[in-house]
């Protein structure tokens, strides 16, 4: 999810990023209809957070790619352990030491592997 | 059309992302019954054909676990049901064990079976009796099915029998309903065959064939086996004799050794029809001496009769 976010917002600017977060994110609500709305809002959150980074970095590179991919998986773990699972504010070092940092890096990783793929799926050799 | 204006939309980015942190608090403040409704819609239409073939890879996933499960406790099951049907094995074993114990007169240890050759016929086995002080070497070793063999090497520990199979195994039998009398052995390990009897035996296919005592190792009466064929070459001067032996190693994990005790009679046999081919037909004279001249004189005058008034103890006294 934040793989396609992050590609949105990579390519086509800021204003993507936000509705593709939108979209993606609610999509992910329908999965969790009981915190409808907190997928979206993080979606599109991180979308326009690409967006912002999109100028700031060497865009084409698959390095700086993956390390924004990691940050914006850190971010969205903010609203999936805050929002979703409630948890308290003393309790998110823990998670973040214990889950958080792996799950960046692994996103990181996919997305080293991955992205190149799917932009050139998405919009063909350029 | 200004909305769908990507320029416009671009420039302001801001817009954007607050109509569309709008749409997220819209969605976050909606029913709860609503929200149901239309994530439930959503994943049934969106999701559904990727649900299916997702599903199907889960549902092969568990029953790929399922079926490792299942061939773990079908392994377990199986180990089981062997050690049960071994368990029942043996019990049958020692039930005749113990009835053969209780019906003689020998003095019995038992032995139990720990190696021998993955032969069916194996000339010898290894056994750890229960009481190995009292095993000596040529004490005999029986079975419910009859005679195992008899001790050749003695330990401390474990003893060494040497089956009715040995190439070089020996034992005087009898044919239970003829009497007629024979040498059990193997030819060369192979077949069972029943030795030195003449041509006129009377022995069937079917006969039983026992120990018969004589050769001063084995007791009489101990099962050996039927007469399974019989072969009569005109050119040779005995019986070809196949014996199916009653002794089956691969059923014995328990037995018997003889220590002493009293030799029980033959078992009761019916008169034999026909004179044994030994006392029939002697193949040889046999010469007796000549009896000694006797000197045998006859009294000449008649032994006086005395009186019963002058034996003691008579009339008068």
């Amino acid at each position: 999810m934040v793989m396609v976010i992050a590609l949105a917002g990579l390519k086509e600017g800021a204003s993507s990023g936000v509705w593709t977060g939108l979209l993606v994110g609610f999509l992910a609500d329908c999965y969790h209809p009981s915190t409808m709305g907190l997928f979206a809002f993080g979606g599109t959150v991180v979308g326009y957070l690409t967006g912002m980074a999109r100028d700031r970095i060497y865009r084409e590179q698959i390095i700086s790619q993956a390390a924004l991919t990691a940050a914006l998986a850190l971010a969205y773990q903010l609203f999936v352990f805050f929002g979703r699972d409630g948890g308290a504010l003393s309790s998110y070092p823990g998670y973040f030491i214990r889950f958080g940092l792996g799950g960046a890096v692994l996103t990181a990783l996919i997305a080293a592997l991955i992205l190149p793929a799917l932009e050139r799926w998405a919009y063909g050799k350029r | 059309m200004l909305l769908f204006d990507r320029r416009i939309w671009h420039r302001h980015d801001i817009a954007v992302l607050i109509a569309a942190l709008i749409i997220s608090a819209v969605l976050a403040v909606l029913p709860s019954g609503l929200k149901t409704a239309a994530g439930g819609g959503v994943v049934g239409t969106l999701f559904a054909p990727l649900e299916y073939p997702a599903s199907q890879v889960r549902s092969l996933f568990f029953s790929w676990k399922d079926n490792q499960e299942l061939r773990l406790r079908l392994a377990v099951a199986s180990l089981e049901n062997i050690s049960l049907k071994e368990a029942a094995r043996e019990n049958d074993e020692f039930r005749r064990l113990l009835e053969l114990k209780s019906r003689t007169q020998w003095l019995l240890r038992s032995a139990r079976v720990v190696g021998r050759e993955p032969a069916a016929r194996a000339p010898s086995l290894v056994v750890e009796p229960s009481d190995p002080k009292d095993i000596r070497n040529d004490m005999p070793a029986v079975s419910d099915r009859g005679l195992v063999g008899k001790v050749v090497n003695s330990g401390p520990e474990y003893s060494q029998v040497a089956t009715i199979f040995d190439p070089d195994s020996r034992v005087s039998a009898i044919v239970a309903r003829s009497r007629v009398l024979g040498i059990f052995r193997t030819d060369r390990g192979r077949r069972c065959i029943l030795d030195r009897v003449s041509l006129r035996s009377d022995v069937r296919e079917g006969d039983t064939v026992l120990t018969s005592g004589y050769g001063q190792v084995f007791p009489s009466g101990l099962m050996l086996g039927t007469v399974e064929r019989i072969r009569v070459d005109k050119r040779q001067l005995t019986m070809n004799i196949e014996i199916s032996p009653s002794l089956d190693l691969n059923r014995t994990s328990q037995m018997f050794i003889i220590t002493g005790g009293v030799n029980p009679p033959l078992p009761s046999l019916a008169p034999a029809k026909a004179p044994d081919s030994l006392a029939s037909r002697p193949r040889r004279r046999l010469k007796f001496p000549p009896p000694p001249e006797m000197d045998i004189r006859l009294p000449q005058a008649p032994v006086p009769v005395p009186d019963e008034s002058e034996l003691p103890g008579g009339p008068g006294q």
